[in-house]
């Protein structure tokens, strides 16, 4: 059985250093990105199941990268949006673009990792097609 | 704050009072002046009216008394003329014995004789001695041979002394007689005074061709001409209003006057006018009194009330003031919570990757792979994010700190740095520039330092916005010393989505905001007015539909050689 691929796009390149790090320890297939654009490009060249989203970035904001994503088709990745920027409103707009979960900074690797593995079954299930699009 | 800022110029309310006073006198003065001469204007006409037809049916009445004197007086002797032949008339003592009847109870006559047909007398009784008189050639026995009877003009005749004869004949034993008495005209005259009203009347008969008949009450005499135009008095009876120039004196005199039957002369009435309409005058001056008290008694009313009023409106800018005072303070709040937000995510970041570092250790450890780990460059990597988290800390904390400078001098370059500095981090992320173009050597101002920054963070927060709206741009901030160095100007200038004209009125009042629900308190702008205010400057905006927008703060400069500023209570503040 095969671990998740996840690409971590973030301006915080040391936080994203570090939790990709720790994922490819715990055996699963981790990139970074430091921008959007970078981003969206890492998504063409290679397949990934979860995308974990900063909101705030120079440029090309995160959300700007979650329309062109567009979670709701059944070979796009899964994003979690992991945000320092404390606000309900942030996340209710994220999530209203297709993102399957929410996430404040600092996160706990045991939290991530819970989400990620969630957003990887519906993944898997979105791509089976015997299931419904409702976030777990 | 300055609650008592409104009332420093009690002008204003001593204006306001006066305007209020005004306008309402108005109100109440104009409909009463209009009242009043409508009172007038129908009281005087109708006065008028009814005192001239009172005065004319008087004249008619005094013509009819004086007509029926010389009716009796025509009828006495036409009586005397039919009991009596010309025989016994001829008889002075008989004659005599008759004028003593005649004139019993009053002194009707002054004489009475028989003229024959020749024009001399026959008998006579009487003062005079007229025996030897030939009257063949007079006015009054020509016209006794054309008519029965006749009523003269006054006319001095043999006697030299004004009088009227009244005449009556009679045919006997064919021949003409006539019986001639002279009327006292003294009776006449006493009669007619008694028609004269007022200090300034004058009653007086007047024959058809304007000779005083009767001795008017001026420097005229009997038998003079008068200077009034017969041809004025062209009615039976009537009443006119007569300008009279005398003396270059206008004085406009009222006659009334009322034509005679026999003899054809005309009874007149001459009074000064105000004097005739001095009841009139009277009763309208009384109208006047009234409504001047009136206009009083509302002057006083209207005062009172205004004063009132005024005291009621200072009463509740006070309590608006007050409420202003509040509100400012509610913004204060609201700017803390957002710069608190600002500062978590700001906080979030570096505690998020010592959070992932520490979990990257204990990962490593937990798969017993310690070699793969620099465990050195992990900590090196905390102790830099430890690093960044005081800094931020550590501005907030000069931030915070600056609350307690309140009424000292402040230097607004700085604190635009650190204002700028807040956002820094922020406005890059959106690709957004803050420029600064701060002019060196700036007079420092006294004012609250946090308010400054209030203010500041307020126009820098909005200029993010509005940037944010159309991702990426400038936001340009300047100071510079106004013409003297008696004010000094702070622009914040931004390349956002600017202001749409119709929203430009709206955007200093409280509560308004173009922002989503949940986004804007739509105070912010209000209260940096007011605050501006307080501190004796302003804010101004200009602004260009979807080009961007520029605010600019003007800031007073103290007074140089006031090396202080001024304390808290001596600006009024809260």
């Amino acid at each position: 059985m095969r671990t998740p691929r996840v690409l971590f796009i973030d301006d915080e390149i040391p936080l994203i250093k570090n939790l990709s790090n720790i994922l490819q320890l715990m055996g699963y297939k981790a990139d970074i990105a430091t921008n959007g654009e970078e981003g969206l490009r890492a998504l063409e060249a290679d397949e990934y199941d979860v995308v974990v989203l900063d909101l705030r970035m120079p440029r090309l904001s995160g959300i700007d990268v979650l329309k062109r994503i567009d979670p709701s088709r059944i070979a796009s990745p899964e994003v979690i949006i992991m945000t320092g920027f404390a606000s309900v409103e942030s996340g209710i707009e994220g999530l209203s673009h297709g993102a399957f979960d929410y996430m404040t900074k600092p996160v706990k690797i045991k939290d991530l990792v819970e989400r990620i593995t969630a957003a990887w079954e519906r993944k898997k299930r979105k791509e089976s097609g015997h299931s419904s699009t409702q976030p777990e | 704050m300055d609650s008592d800022r409104p009332f420093q110029s009690g002008g204003r309310y001593a204006r306001l009072f006066l305007r209020f006073f005004l306008i309402s006198m108005a109100c109440a003065c104009i409909p009463l002046s209009f009242i009043g001469l409508q009172i007038h204007d129908s009281y005087f006409n109708y006065s008028s009216e009814k005192m001239k037809v009172t005065l004319q049916k008087r004249m008619e009445a005094n013509r009819d008394i004086i007509d029926d004197y010389f009716k009796e007086r025509l009828n006495d002797l036409n009586v005397i003329m039919d009991l009596h032949s010309i025989d016994y008339l001829k008889n002075v003592s008989n004659l005599r014995k008759i004028f003593l009847i005649s004139n019993q109870s009053v002194q009707n006559y002054e004489d009475l004789g028989i003229i024959n047909d020749k024009g001399f007398h026959e008998s006579y009784v009487g003062p005079y001695d007229l025996m030897a008189n030939d009257y063949s050639q007079t006015f009054w026995f020509r016209e006794l041979t054309k008519n029965e009877s006749f009523i003269s003009d006054l006319f001095l005749g043999y006697r030299n002394i004004p009088h009227i004869i009244i005449a009556v004949t009679r045919i006997e034993n064919g021949k003409k007689w006539i019986l001639r008495a002279t009327v006292n005209a003294d009776l006449l005259n006493s009669k007619l005074k008694r028609l004269i009203i007022g200090e300034a009347g004058n009653a007086f008969l007047l024959n058809s061709l304007g000779y005083y008949q009767s001795a008017p009450e001026t420097e005229d005499t009997m038998m003079d001409k008068s200077p009034y135009d017969t041809a004025l008095f062209d009615s039976d009876s009537g009443v006119l209003i007569i300008d009279d120039k005398k003396g270059g004196v206008n004085s406009s005199k009222i006659a009334a006057y009322a034509r005679l039957t026999n003899p054809a002369w005309i009874l007149v009435m001459v009074q000064d006018y105000e004097e005739f309409f001095s009841d009139r005058t009277y009763a309208d001056r009384a109208t006047w009194t009234f409504l001047s008290v009136s206009a009083l008694s509302i002057l006083v009313f209207v005062a009172a009330s205004m004063a009132y009023i005024v005291a009621e409106i200072k009463k509740r800018d006070q309590k608006l003031s007050k409420l202003n005072v509040q509100l400012v303070q509610t913004g204060k709040m609201a700017a803390i919570g957002q710069l608190a937000a600002g500062v978590a995510h700001e906080i979030n970041n570096p505690i998020a990757v010592i959070q992932s570092q520490i979990d990257l250790v204990r990962q490593v450890r937990l798969l017993g792979q310690s070699g793969a780990i620099d465990l050195d460059g992990a900590l090196e990597q905390i102790e830099s994010q430890v690093e960044r988290c005081s800094r931020i800390t550590a501005k907030l904390l000069g931030f915070s700190r600056r609350d307690a400078s309140d009424g000292r001098l402040v230097d607004l370059n700085d604190n635009i740095r650190e204002v700028a500095g807040l956002f820094e981090r922020w406005v890059a992320t959106g690709g957004i520039d803050i420029e600064l173009e701060l002019a060196e050597d700036l007079p420092k101002v006294a004012a609250d330092s946090f308010e400054v920054d209030q203010v500041l963070i307020n126009l820098v927060g909005n200029a993010v916005d509005a940037c944010d709206e159309k991702e990426g741009g400038v936001i340009h901030i300047r100071t510079r010393t106004g013409p003297g160095a008696r004010y000094i100007y702070v622009t914040v200038k931004d390349s956002g989505s600017g202001i749409s004209p119709e929203h430009l009125k709206s955007i200093f009042d409280p509560f308004f905001t173009t922002k989503p629900v949940g986004k804007g308190t739509g105070l912010g702008l209000s209260i940096s007015c007011s605050i501006m205010k307080n501190l004796g400057g302003e804010i101004t905006v200009h602004s260009e539909w979807k080009k961007g927008a520029e605010f600019t703060l003007v800031f007073p400069v103290p007074e140089t050689g006031s090396s202080r500023a001024p304390t808290a209570n001596e600006r009024g503040a809260v």
